[in-house]
């Protein structure tokens, strides 16, 4: 029985469209912009993010793909700086989908290359599961993401800092910083914490 | 455990902060949002490390280089439901894998059971593990993994290959007093006549040289040659500096096939054979006979991986103080360095009689390479240096320059038989 290359396809597929959306989402506001020096830029610009993105797929090299997301974004954002203005939602959005490309590609890297060696049926049922419920949660999790996101944006009173003093300003992102390190740190980093505490035990 | 993933998203957070600093422009804080609300949901449900109960099986754990070895690795679940079990059995880059992968992305229910199938094929001799295996619960968000390591291994031995030395000569120059097979240059127990002397009483019938014996009217017995063991010591130089070459066909791996050949030959003619390699550290084993020899030389030999730097001169100080003094020393160098060179005047100034294998460093790099003319110029001064430093060294001892794209017994046949003291 030959490996599904299909599914490996398909995996492929999903971060490619993602990022298809994307560079196109992007590639459309430096058209509409209308400003030669943008379509240059911004264009050759693409073209770095779609080489280092295929690379990194051909490679299954993360370092690439991370390359590649940055280089997006920083396009993204300087034509929305400079070009296009600051919409909430477009922003929003445009980096809720980035992390879900991100998502997509990590996901990419560890399945295709499952599904193209994998022939055994039952352990394919297995493989299977883990996609489409990894999937599935991903997407859920990026959708309440956005939304909340979008929640917070009414919420906050963000525009008091739209004229702030110098002083307020440093203050406000000094805690924006601690809040980013505290919740990129791993959640659990107490002795009796579960995770600890069954670390090891496979035999 | 965090993933490099959640690092880019923490870093992409934390630049939009700098830059909407830096432009003083608050809509420029929305963009945080996203990254901030995914790392705190991401973090939100904790994750268990998978309970695993693992048994690996290796179709052989005996297996000659090039041949194909199947990994069975069967895994069940004795925790928790695992929604996206990341496995990854440990391979050492020496074996590669030409069927299967050592890796699978699974869900597992409690009490279910996967079985990860693959086959490896070592690609140069050695002892090798296969395993830890390494069992990830990764979260869905891409953010987060906990991990368990399950320790058990196993172990593949891959031999080096044997080369047929049956048509070499190789025997030690000075002989023992055990009985053996090299001819001592005394009187004793042997198969070639040496001479004839008066019969005494005790001597064997068949002794009697009765063709002699009725020639001059009295009896006379043959005496033949006294065959004796010898005492061989197998030096190879694994250094760092001695490597040349890919990692199959470097210096150092076609050392360790001579040095295997020449103990079997060798020990199978009744001799002592010891060995001393010298890498990282100095490894030795002390000579004695016979089969269970061979199996430590080979033990020896699997382990032997290129390393070091410190001084060849080494191996002449443990001769002299560990080894029996007059042993015949065959020395397996590529003989890049002068350090080389000087420790073989050095161990045939102390009394060794001293053979040098040389697998040629000069044909394996031209091996690797296209044939240009700038390279033939190249591979043809380098000649001559090899050439030179070979003639310096035959005023000390027998040469084999080995070419290993030969069998070794071709270079062995070049040398000249050594004269028996």
């Amino acid at each position: 029985m030959a490996p599904s290359l299909t599914k490996a396809g398909w995996v492929r597929t999903v971060s490619r469209g993602l990022l298809a959306g994307l560079g196109g989402w992007t590639a459309l506001e430096l058209a509409l912009s209308g400003v030669p020096e943008a379509w240059a830029i911004g264009g050759l610009s693409l073209l770095v993010v779609v080489a280092c993105i295929e690379h990194g797929t051909r490679t299954a090299h993360a370092g690439w793909h991370r390359l590649g997301r940055v280089v997006l974004v920083i396009v993204f954002v300087s034509e929305r700086l400079f070009l296009f203005g600051l919409d909430p939602f477009a922003m929003i959005a445009f980096v809720v989908l980035l992390i879900g490309l991100g998502v997509a590609q990590s996901l990419e890297r560890t399945f295709a290359p499952v599904y193209a060696v994998v022939i055994d049926p039952a352990v394919l049922r297995m493989v299977d599961a883990a996609a489409v419920g990894t999937y599935a949660r991903a997407f859920a999790l990026l959708c309440m993401t956005f939304a909340i996101s979008l929640l917070l944006v009414f919420l906050l009173p963000l525009a008091i800092v739209q004229s702030p003093t110098l002083f307020a300003a440093v203050g406000l992102s000094a805690a924006l910083v601690a809040l980013i390190t505290f919740l990129a740190l791993p959640p659990r980093l107490g002795r009796n914490s579960p995770a600890r505490s069954t670390r090891r035990r496979a035999s | 455990m965090r993933t490099a993933m959640a690092t880019w998203l923490a870093s992409m957070a934390t630049i939009f902060v700098l830059l909407a600093l830096f432009f003083l422009e608050w809509r420029l804080l929305v963009l945080t949002l996203p990254p901030l609300v995914y790392l705190a949901l991401a973090g939100a449900r904790p994750l268990l490390a998978p309970t695993l109960d693992v048994v690996r099986k290796v179709s052989s754990e005996r297996s000659p280089i090039g041949q194909e070895i199947t990994v069975m690795l069967r895994v069940a679940n004795r925790g928790r439901r695992t929604d996206f079990l990341e496995l990854f059995d440990t391979v050492p880059r020496e074996l590669a894998v030409p069927k299967g992968r050592p890796h699978l992305a699974l869900a597992l229910k409690p009490g279910e059971e996967a079985t990860l199938l693959y086959t490896v094929v070592p690609q140069v001799k050695g002892e090798f593990t296969i395993g830890p295996l390494v069992a990830r619960n990764m979260s869905p968000s891409g953010l987060e993994y906990e991990e368990a390591v399950d320790p058990s291994v196993s172990t593949i031995i891959v031999p080096p290959p044997l080369e047929d030395l049956r048509r070499a000569k190789i025997q030690p120059r000075r002989t023992r007093r055990w009985i053996g097979q090299i001819p001592s240059r005394t009187i004793g127990l042997g198969t070639e006549f040496w001479g004839l002397r008066d019969y005494v009483p005790g001597d064997e019938i068949r002794r009697i040289n009765w063709k002699a014996t009725a020639r001059i009217d009295r009896l006379v017995s043959n005496e033949y040659e006294g065959e004796r063991t010898g005492d061989v010591v197998i030096v190879l130089d694994a250094r760092e500096e001695a490597v040349v070459g890919p990692l199959a066909a470097s210096t150092t791996e076609h050392g360790v096939r001579a040095a295997l050949a020449i103990a079997a030959k060798v020990l199978d003619a009744r001799n002592r054979v010891g060995l001393i390699v010298q890498r990282n550290v100095l490894d030795w084993v002390y000579p004695a006979f016979g089969r269970k020899q061979l199996i430590r030389i080979l033990d020896a030999l699997v382990r032997v991986r290129p390393g070091g730097e410190w001084s060849f001169r080494h191996v002449a100080w443990a001769l002299a103080r560990f080894f029996p003094p007059n042993s015949q020393v065959i020395l397996i160098s590529p003989l890049l360095d002068a350090d080389s060179i000087s420790a073989v005047t050095e161990i045939a100034a102390r009394g060794s009689a001293v053979m040098i294998i040389s697998p040629s460093p000069i044909e394996i790099e031209r091996a690797m390479y296209v044939d240009e003319p700038t390279l033939q110029i190249a591979y043809r001064l380098l000649r001559m240096e090899r050439e030179n430093a070979v003639s310096t060294l035959r005023r000390f001892a027998d040469v084999a320059d080995w070419d290993p794209r030969e069998p070794l017994a071709t270079a062995l046949r070049s040398v000249t038989p050594w004269p028996r003291h």
